[in-house]
């Protein structure tokens, strides 16, 4: 259910950028009846304006539509009434061939001074997403609240929110009552443990004792379900030391808890980095407030477990990995100065198991915007093509081009027009995808054939079939692409386009016969 | 020359001046191997050949049926896979392989033929575009019977043997050209042949108008899908000999939307339903790629010194120019779209007609 209502929101995401270039391609073919072969390559030019004004200008890709849209509606216009309308008397097969030309020459041109690398256009939300739907993706009660709780907690604890008490309060609540929907389930147990002692450490005196009692009970009943959980025992060890880091007289006997753990939890898993440079951290925190000899003991200690923790410390790509045998048989005074370098402002923080269901639908923040922004385009063109006197001109011309003419349009000026917002349209399209898509100059190919797919699919010169055609196909590509295979997509939308050419060719919303 | 070009280019049957230029034409092409061993004319002689025998393959449905299939790519590819595939998972020697391949294409056309020819016009169009490419992905995503995105490199094509004679070992470029010249003769011979044959009226009568032909009881499935098996197993032998040729395809060079612009490119460019249009399209087209390529241009540029080497224009030219061809393909179109619709030879035909008018 989750994995078909993300591929079905991505699918419609996509497609209101397809619709934007069937549109654009219905126009023109609506108004000339010239099938334009460069439509996909109008928009790779969208891409590389988008791209330079974002590189050179520094300029959102959002923003740029404001430039993209008059420029490419001129060079559109220069386009038809240069090469296009030549050829409208002519033959289909050479209009066709024409307009080839013409991508040729574009995609080409582009190749010669940009070269035929990838360019990657990224923005500081390229990669960003959200996540919506949450209640109806989870339908299970307890789910839903062990959800919220998690995201409460996950928000207080970046530090985002605020209020992080007051988030963490409601967490609590939301843990109880998912436990009374479904006790014993240790990973909520854990959890609340956690947020509990979160809280606690907010928290003074009586209060956060009370808290500390009761993160230790959760612990306590967690690690009962699941012994040997080596999350739990951590985040167990480490309430107690942040407990005795503020107990003054009392500590050591937290501290000698909290070694008790991360014994436990060593006995589970002997080689986590989380573990390991907590268990130093923990060390160095008391040995802060010893003297002498048992200072240095707890150092030298301290010193042994942030030496394994390293060695367990996953090696990033690229990085060197630490020598730690080098690290052995340091003087004391050399070690203290080192621990303090890294212990000095450890957080005793407990870690939120990160879940590993993911819960509601991951929308990308780009996709999200561009559909947006398609939605708005959209509706103004419906606007534009129904209320104004041009955009009924245009389709005066488009359902009859000698009545139009008798009538008095101008016929010539609304192909050029129309030419020019099929331009602006794909070029917006372009701009729209930059972000999330590599911009090369042959990419124009793909959204050419795709853009043939959307009309044919809607029924060439309507509009409206050119809107639900484009969220079909981007539906179509989704679901092909999880159901099936990511290879096999494109497959799929082309059978689909053959089978809407043998058995409705005029298109789901087409008037005309072919 | 007006003689000559009405002899060639008319349909009246063959005048002992066109014999004659037939048989000087074959000859001098047959021993030009033994005068020149330049092995970079011969790869250029080669490619002219492969050219000639997909434009004319092409025209068979394209110029004298009139349908436009802007997918021919598949029968190109699926032509060079069977014979790559054969040759390199079963042994079978490619100049038997090459007529597997052919059989295959056609039971591909057969099926493509008769989904693509319920449609007309730009809706043929985009059918056949859309079949080329769902072959195309095909290819990419079967791995385990093409060997998907890597392509088929061929290790060694075994000798050619009458017996225990070995007729060639396919080591120089020769043989190949004497294997492309021969199919290019094939291919011209059999459009003569069909383009005076009844059946070849029917196609003419079917390009000029489908439903008067249709009225007149031409059957139209019937005979655009015998154009096509014609036109679609020439092509095979062309893509065959396309991968025996350069020993490595996949699925970007044999079976991409670019192939089936540049066959359907040779015969615009020479001149659409003409016997000798893809011909002189092949002409034109592929030494002006294989200058590009080759960076004849910008050296001819550079000696002229109509730029000099070292200036940035000089270093942009040397870098770009060899990258340009397809975007002179572009410019070529466009050109012969806007202003010789017929192509080169309808064209040079037009002028002659008007300075002969002009003369009288």
């Amino acid at each position: 259910m989750a994995i078909f209502l993300q591929s079905l929101i991505s699918g419609v995401l996509i497609g209101g950028v397809y619709a934007l270039i069937g549109i654009g391609l219905t126009i023109i073919f609506g108004v000339m009846r010239v099938i334009n072969f460069a439509h996909g390559d109008l928009m790779m030019i969208g891409m590389y304006l988008t791209w330079n004004l974002f590189q050179y200008f520094h300029m959102d890709p959002f923003m740029s539509i404001v430039v993209g849209i008059p420029a490419m509606f001129l060079f559109g216009g220069l386009l038809q009434k240069v090469f296009i309308n030549r050829v409208l008397g002519a033959l289909p097969q050479n209009q066709i061939l024409l307009t080839i030309g013409l991508g040729l020459i574009m995609s080409n041109a582009v190749m010669l001074v940009y070269t035929s690398d990838y360019k990657i256009l990224t923005t500081r939300y390229s990669s960003d997403s959200f996540k919506v739907l949450q209640s109806v993706v989870n339908p299970d009660k307890y789910e839903r609240l062990y959800d919220k709780g998690n995201a409460l907690v996950a928000e207080a604890l970046a530090g985002k929110g605020g209020n992080a008490a007051e988030l963490l309060a409601k967490a609590d609540k939301k843990y109880e009552e998912a436990l009374k929907v479904k006790p014993g389930q240790f990973r909520a147990l854990a959890n609340w443990g956690a947020s509990l002692a979160s809280l606690a450490r907010l928290r003074q005196g009586e209060e956060a004792a009370a808290l500390y009692a009761r993160a230790d009970e959760k612990f306590a009943a967690a690690a009962a379900i699941e012994p040997g959980d080596i999350d739990i025992l951590c985040n167990w060890a480490i309430a107690y030391a942040s407990r005795a880091a503020t107990a003054g007289p009392g500590a050591d006997s937290l501290y000698e808890k909290a070694y008790e753990k991360f014994k436990e939890g060593e006995e589970a898993r002997p080689d986590s980095y989380d573990l390991f440079n907590a268990w130093g951290a923990t060390l160095y925190r008391q040995a802060l407030i010893k003297q002498g000899a048992e200072a240095d003991r707890l150092l030298a200690a301290a010193w042994e477990k942030y030496r394994v923790a390293l060695d367990a410390k996953p090696v990033e790509e690229g990085a060197e990995p630490v020598d730690t045998e080098a690290l052995a048989n340091k003087p004391p005074a050399e070690i203290r100065a080192a621990l303090d370098q890294v212990y000095g402002k450890f957080p005793f923080a407990p870690r939120l198991k990160p879940d590993k269901r993911d819960a509601g639908i991951s929308v990308s923040t780009p996709l999200a915007i561009s559909f947006v922004i398609t939605v708005a385009i959209t509706l103004l063109l419906y606007w534009f093509l129904m209320k104004t006197d041009t955009g009924q001109a245009i389709r005066a011309t488009a359902q009859d081009r000698e009545a139009a003419q008798l009538m008095g349009i101008n016929v010539k000026r609304m192909s050029i027009l129309a030419f020019g917002m099929g331009a602006s349209l794909a070029g917006t399209a372009g701009a729209l995808v930059s972000p999330t898509y590599y911009i090369f100059p042959q990419i124009g190919g793909t959204f050419t054939l795709k853009a043939f797919v959307i009309t044919v699919l809607g029924g060439m010169g309507s509009i409206l079939g050119a809107t639900v055609g484009g969220i079909i196909i981007g539906v179509a590509e989704s679901l092909g692409a999880v159901y099936i295979s990511a290879g096999w997509k494109d497959v799929v939308v082309y059978v689909l386009f053959l089978l809407v050419l043998l058995f409705k060719p005029s298109g789901l919303f087409g008037k005309s016969r072919v | 020359m007006k003689t000559i070009l009405n002899k060639l280019g008319n349909n009246r049957g063959f005048s002992p001046v066109a014999i004659s230029l037939w048989i000087a034409a074959l000859a001098g092409l047959a021993l030009f191997p033994q005068f020149v061993d330049n092995p970079y004319a011969l790869h250029v002689m080669i490619l002219f050949f492969l050219s000639t025998i997909m434009g004319e393959s092409w025209n068979i449905l394209g110029g004298y049926t009139g349908q436009y299939s802007v997918g021919h790519a598949a029968y190109f590819g699926v032509g060079a896979y069977t014979t790559m595939m054969l040759m390199q998972y079963r042994q079978i020697p490619p100049w038997l392989g090459m007529w597997a391949g052919v059989a295959v294409v056609m039971v591909v056309a057969l099926v493509i033929g008769s989904i693509c020819f319920r449609l007309r016009g730009p809706y043929f169009v985009l059918a056949s575009i859309a079949v080329a490419e769902i072959m195309r992905l095909c290819a990419v995503n079967l791995k385990d019977l093409t060997n998907g995105a890597e392509g088929i490199l061929a290790t060694e094509i075994p000798p050619f043997k009458i017996g225990a004679t070995v007729v060639t070992d396919f080591l120089s470029k020769v043989p190949f050209y004497y294997i492309g010249l021969s199919f290019a003769v094939l291919t011209i011979v059999a459009t003569m042949l069909v383009q005076h044959s009844k059946l070849g009226y029917y196609f003419q009568a079917i390009r000029e108008d489908q439903d008067a032909a249709h009225a007149l009881g031409i059957s139209l499935s019937f005979h655009k899908n015998v154009a096509l098996l014609l036109s679609a197993g020439f092509t095979s032998l062309a893509g065959s000999f396309y991968a025996i040729y350069v020993g490595f395809i996949d699925p970007p060079t044999v079976l991409a939307l670019d192939i089936s612009v540049q066959i359907v490119l040779i015969c615009i460019i020479g001149g659409i339903g003409t016997i000798y249009g893809p011909v002189v399209g092949s002409l034109v087209l592929v030494p002006l790629s294989e200058a590009l390529r080759s960076n004849l241009i910008a050296q001819g540029i550079f000696k002229l010194g109509l730029a000099s080497e070292e200036s940035g224009v000089g270093v942009f030219l040397k870098e770009n120019l060899a990258h340009a061809h397809a975007l002179i393909y572009g410019i070529l179109v466009v050109v012969v779209i806007l202003f010789m619709p017929d192509g080169v030879l309808g064209f040079a035909r037009k002028l002659f007609t008007a300075r002969n008018r002009g003369n009288a």
